[in-house]
């Protein structure tokens, strides 16, 4: 024992260990919560897209699984997993239970991502999502192919081009179609739509409403709010 | 070696705190000195009741303990107690090299004094068996039967002498866990007692 000492500071000298700077900590520590950050606005990014698609499709009575949106569940739970493992990291993190730090995570996630449905940012995110990740395009395209139904009335794709009495549609087939419709305001231009109506031949459909899927809520108007309407299902 | 040791007859160990010697480490490597004095003993005693290794093994240990204490000094949460952070330290310095020789301790080495044998005994004064029953010999037999991870806590408890904020803090649990931890060990113990009573008859 009497040695230890000595042997210690001719291992700091030999080594020439110093003492790591305060500043490395503080970044360590920053980095963590920066990420915890981060994963909470991920997940609750992936709870307003949630809420946003099941309030804008098919009712769940239906019990239709297509429509439970995956992709999104999936980027939630990874999320608020990746959150609750940054919190544990956490100088603090052993100090509380591990479940109640799942639990923060989660409600975190949620409460942040009510916000950003109400603000309206779960459109403009979702579609920015679509636009620049192919995997989840392909997916989208997919799911929105297996809604469409021309022969029934229900027609799914973009709007391409808006005229006075009528616009273009690209559908997740790859088809055209010239759709008739009075005044379809400039807002959906660009924008996944599902029309409802009747076809005339294999490139005409005539519309009877247009929805804009996985649109934003409506404004209130004259203290009346209206909800974003849901597409009919035509069987 | 020199200023260590005039430095020494400057500073009072006992009443000097903890905090303060860090400080003091930090504005000066000399001045590490302290806190190796301070602890070198505590630390030698506690690795060797969690991990039963030998001496130089230990003495090895320590080597590495007091390297890591030193290079991490700027990252002491001063809202822990000094010897918490570092008993942690020893302890994680414990468990990897239990990783290492992937051997866990099957004896227990140390001494147990009346007083930690008191304490045992008030505690586990529900158990009639053991209050009247337990003697040194005897508990060293039934912490070197234990799990690991029960031993520790009792360890930290009866005879390192910690309250559940510090043992929470050096094995990194929350204190709830402590506690069930703490009642777990007991139960072992208990358990452990037992089947040598029967053995015996």
């Amino acid at each position: 024992m009497s040695n230890l000492k000595n042997k210690i500071f001719d291992q700091i000298k030999n080594k020439k260990v110093e003492p790591t700077a305060r500043w490395q900590f503080l970044i360590k520590d920053y980095v963590i919560w920066a990420f915890f950050g981060l994963s909470v606005i991920v997940g609750s990014i992936a709870f307003a897209v949630i809420i946003l698609m099941v309030r804008t499709n098919y009712d769940f009575g239906e019990t239709n699984l297509a429509i439970i949106p995956y992709f999104w569940l999936a980027v939630l739970v990874v999320f608020v997993f990746v959150a609750y493992l940054n919190l544990s990291q956490t100088k603090v993190g052993y100090k509380v239970n591990p479940y109640l730090w799942v639990v923060i995570s989660i409600v975190a996630s949620i409460v942040l991502g009510l916000i950003v449905y109400t603000m309206g940012w779960s459109s403009h995110i979702e579609r920015g999502v679509y636009r620049n990740i192919p995997i989840y395009q392909k997916a989208i395209d997919h799911k929105m192919k297996g809604w469409m139904n021309p022969e029934a009335g229900i027609l799914i794709g973009h709007v391409e081009k808006i005229e006075i009495e009528s616009f273009q549609l690209f559908s997740p087939d790859r088809h055209i179609w010239q759709v008739h419709y009075n005044d379809l305001s400039s807002d959906f231009e660009g924008k996944r739509v599902q029309v409802i109506g009747e076809l005339k031949n294999k490139d005409e459909f005539e519309a009877k409403d247009v929805f804009m899927m996985f649109g934003p809520p409506k404004k209130c108007d004259n203290q009346r709010c209206e909800r974003n309407p849901k597409p009919l299902r035509i069987n | 070696m020199r200023t260590i040791l005039e430095a020494m007859h400057k500073i009072n160990l006992t009443t000097e705190k903890d905090i303060d010697l860090v400080k003091l480490a930090l504005t000066d490597q000399e001045n590490f000195v302290y806190l190796i004095e301070k602890y070198e003993k505590p630390l030698f005693r506690y690795v060797r009741r969690i991990s039963s290794f030998p001496s130089e093994d230990i003495e090895d240990l320590l080597q590495e303990v007091f390297i890591k204490v030193y290079k991490n000094l700027n990252g002491f949460d001063k809202s822990l107690k000094f010897s918490s952070w570092i008993y942690r330290i020893a302890h994680n310095e414990v468990i990897s090299q239990y990783r290492k020789v992937k051997v866990r301790p099957q004896t227990f080495e140390g001494e147990l004094n009346d007083e930690i044998l008191d304490n045992i005994k008030s505690d586990f004064s529900l158990e009639d068996i053991l209050e009247k029953k337990l003697t040194k010999d005897l508990v060293k037999e039934l912490l070197a039967q234990m799990d690991s991870k029960y031993r520790e806590v009792l360890v930290l408890r009866y005879l390192e002498e910690m309250d559940y904020s510090e043992i929470s803090d050096i094995l990194k649990k929350p204190k709830g866990t402590v506690a069930t931890l703490l009642n777990r060990a007991k139960k072992q113990m208990l358990e452990i007692y037992k089947k040598y009573e029967q053995s015996k008859e």
